[in-house]
């Protein structure tokens, strides 16, 4: 992490704690940045590891495209739901359980995270398997009835991410491999 | 503004029951987890803007907002987390294709 990333975290450790109990008082500030010392010592390492494996895949925040990331969330996350309820309310089963392979095209640590916290919260999808560099997800689905419309949509939620927060080499690596 | 917090509030713990009752009603373990990961995002999205929508205050909305995004962050990789262990411990029936099987058979 470089010099001037390093205060910018503990300070936004310190106003998460401060947020947390609620009011701002000297105690809450001063305990909030004790904790965040003591996180960063911990969390430090690894961050900086990956950093430095992947120099080019720093996250980048575009505002347009998170937008869009989020509505495509909030809108899967509610369909999720509509679905699973509808499920649970009817006695028809219409579950038909099935394991699949999803090759991501990206590298960037943080993008293959959202991907995979995206696609456990989404419709009858949990990804149960990720290994590899580029990583691939196996992702258990409850309702597979067409493997390669399912492989197509969870693709769509890594481009997604990547548009969002992904790094310009992410970019460039989703732009230069349509599936 | 209430009417419609309180409308929100109880929706999302509709959506909490319903994920209650799937996780009973399925008979499989992944489709519990599938009833049990997703009722409680949805849910505790609703509750918290709910809750906000009543509260109306700055302090409300951020700790609403870290309360919603740090419970759908960390609450899908502990069903990740479940769902590996469950696979490797023992490999539940499947319906369809396990591609996840196939690849181990090739390496």
């Amino acid at each position: 992490m470089s010099a001037v990333r390093l205060p910018a975290v503990l300070v936004w450790i310190v106003i998460l704690w401060v947020l947390l109990w609620g009011n701002l008082s000297i105690a809450n500030v001063v305990s909030g940045l004790v904790v965040a010392v003591v996180v960063l010592l911990f969390a430090r390492t690894g961050m900086e590891r990956s950093e430095r494996r992947h120099p080019e895949h720093r996250a980048r925040l575009s505002p347009i495209a998170a937008l869009h990331f989020l509505s495509f969330f909030l809108f899967k996350l509610v369909e999720a739901n509509l679905v699973l309820a509808w499920e649970i309310v009817t006695p028809r089963n219409r579950i038909n359980t099935g394991i699949v392979e999803v090759p991501l095209r990206t590298e960037s640590n943080f993008a293959t995270m959202l991907v995979a916290d995206v696609i456990t919260l989404t419709p009858g999808s949990l990804v149960i398997e990720a290994e590899g560099s580029p990583p691939v997800l196996y992702v258990h689905v409850l309702h597979l009835h067409d493997l390669e419309r399912v492989r197509r949509d969870l693709l769509r939620i890594e481009e997604l991410s990547v548009r969002a927060f992904g790094s310009p080499a992410a970019r460039s690596q989703l732009a230069g491999s349509t599936p | 503004m209430d009417v419609i917090g309180g409308i929100v509030l109880v929706t999302g713990a509709l959506f909490v029951l319903l994920a209650a009752i799937g996780t009973l009603r399925f008979d499989e373990v992944y489709a519990r987890m599938h009833a049990a990961a997703k009722g409680p995002a949805l849910g505790v999205l609703l509750t918290g803007i709910g809750t906000a929508l009543i509260i109306r205050s700055v302090q409300s909305m951020a700790a609403v907002i870290l309360v919603i995004v740090l419970q759908l962050l960390t609450g899908s990789i502990g069903s990740h987390m479940l769902g590996r262990s469950v696979y490797r411990a023992m490999r539940p029936p499947l319906d369809g294709p396990d591609e996840l099987d196939q690849r181990e058979h090739h390496t």
